[in-house]
């Protein structure tokens, strides 16, 4: 195709085209079969270099397309589907199997009772445990450090490499910050490390880290229950975060106080 | 991560294997989890995005070759990221009921987003082609910046040379993307 022709749909695509030129131009679209190849891969490289990912109306109807879709409804494909959907069932139901058989029988009785209430048409229970901490973790909530004592960078980096999700070099950095300090640690540093336990699926330590901040005596020390509320329903432990909200509940100045309240009645 | 590594995923994923399977999920799963969390979705979407990215890149497997150039867990987590942006594309383009819809089992066109993410390969593979000021131009162009603006950066003596440079650079990506071989099996 002449170059003439490619400056054609550049122009007609960025704007540059006079509406009469433009009027002519999709006529000749739509009855040059090797124009509309041309400006189909333009619009196509125009969408992904507009960081659309996909273009938006996506129509395929190719030998490949038939050959994947042949293969897809084969008894292979319909094979290679289930046998990925029991992995998925079995990794959703890893941790609950560590578990004792005492443990594993009082796990088959609540979620038996739980299947029960869902047949009976209890529907309207609003997300699951994870839904709702992605729903009230927030991280620009998280609390900033000032330092007298010049370790503001330190907090600084480490700050940066949580954000960044560099959870190990984070955790680093926060270490290193409550070896160095004495009487002036910031305790809420400790929301911090408890975060990054939790990503790190620990959650025990990551409990023990709000315990430190629960005990100290911070006047923002009430936060502790509610990033340990946040912590046990990311771990899908309802109970434990429905105590704990019931704890930070008893007065009303405790952090999120409002919040704890909402949270606890989607529970 | 090393190449080995990356084989054992892409072997295990062709052949079934259970225990690769699950170790996708232990390894790539959180990160598609966070990245889905921060963009609007819950977790049930990130389950299915997951499971349908899996399940194309298995069927690509069998049915055609895969050439990878990045880490096959940063291949992954594109591949469910893509899916992702495309769904929140579709939520924006109609009114739904229910939130999360085309993504499930029964409505969900399997090869029509296998190409999709080919064609995405492919156009990636051929913008690293482009030269770095090619690459940097059409960046900035995409980026809705002012020809005004890319005059100055790019020293260009007017917006008409500046357009001309960027209708360049597309015929050049858009010539190497045709000249591939898997062009004609990915055109619509």
């Amino acid at each position: 195709m002449e170059e003439e022709m490619y400056m054609k749909i550049e122009k007609y695509f960025s704007g540059h085209m006079p509406k009469e030129e433009m009027i002519q131009f999709q006529k000749e679209i739509d009855t040059n079969t090797i124009l509309k190849e041309e400006v189909t891969l333009y619009k196509a490289i125009n969408f992904h270099l507009s960081d659309t990912a996909y273009e938006d109306d996506s129509f395929y109807n190719t030998d490949y397309k038939k050959k994947l879709d042949t293969y897809i409804k084969s008894d292979t494909g319909k094979k290679i589907k289930e046998n990925l959907l029991n992995a998925r069932a079995e990794q959703e139901q890893r941790p609950k199997n560590n578990k004792s058989s005492s443990k594993r029988f009082l796990y088959v009785a609540i979620s038996t009772a739980a299947m029960v209430l869902l047949i009976f048409g209890f529907l309207f229970i609003d997300g699951s445990e994870k839904d709702l901490f992605a729903e009230y973790y927030k991280v620009e909530e998280l609390p900033s450090f000032t330092s007298r004592s010049g370790k503001t960078s330190l907090l600084s980096t480490a700050k940066s490499n949580f954000r960044a999700t560099n959870f190990d070099a984070a955790l680093s950095n926060f270490e290193e910050y409550i070896l160095v300090s004495d009487k002036d640690l910031d305790p809420l540093v400790f929301i911090y490390t408890s975060l990054i336990y939790a990503e790190k699926n620990d959650l025990k330590k990551a409990i023990e880290q709000l315990t430190i901040l629960e005990n100290s005596n911070s006047i923002d020390r009430s936060r502790s229950l509610w990033y340990k509320a946040l912590v046990y329903l990311k771990f899908e432990k309802k109970s434990e975060a429905k105590k704990t909200l019931n704890v930070l509940l008893e007065n009303e100045n405790n952090y999120k106080y409002l919040e704890a309240k909402k949270l606890l009645e989607k529970l | 991560m090393s190449k080995q590594k990356d084989l054992e995923y892409l072997e295990g994923l062709r052949n079934g294997d259970t225990k690769i399977i699950k170790a996708l999920y232990t390894t790539v799963f959180p990160k598609v989890r966070d990245f889905i969390f921060k963009n609007k979705g819950k977790h049930h979407d990130v389950e299915e995005v997951f499971h349908n990215a899996l399940f194309q890149l298995t069927i690509r497997l069998k049915v055609d070759t895969i050439e990878i150039n990045s880490s096959f867990e940063a291949y992954l987590f594109t591949m469910c990221r893509n899916i992702w942006r495309k769904e929140l594309n579709n939520q924006k383009r109609w009114v739904r009921k229910d939130a999360f819809m085309t993504l499930k089992e029964e409505e969900y066109d399997h090869s029509e987003a296998i190409i999709a993410q080919e064609r995405w390969d492919l156009f990636e593979k051929k913008i690293e082609l482009l030269s770095p000021n090619c690459r940097e131009l059409l960046k900035a162009y995409f980026k809705k910046i002012s020809y005004t603006e890319i005059v100055a950066k790019f020293n260009y003596s007017s917006d008409n040379v500046a357009f001309q440079r960027i209708f360049r650079c597309k015929k050049q990506l858009a010539d190497l993307i045709k000249s591939d071989s898997s062009y004609e099996k990915l055109k619509k």
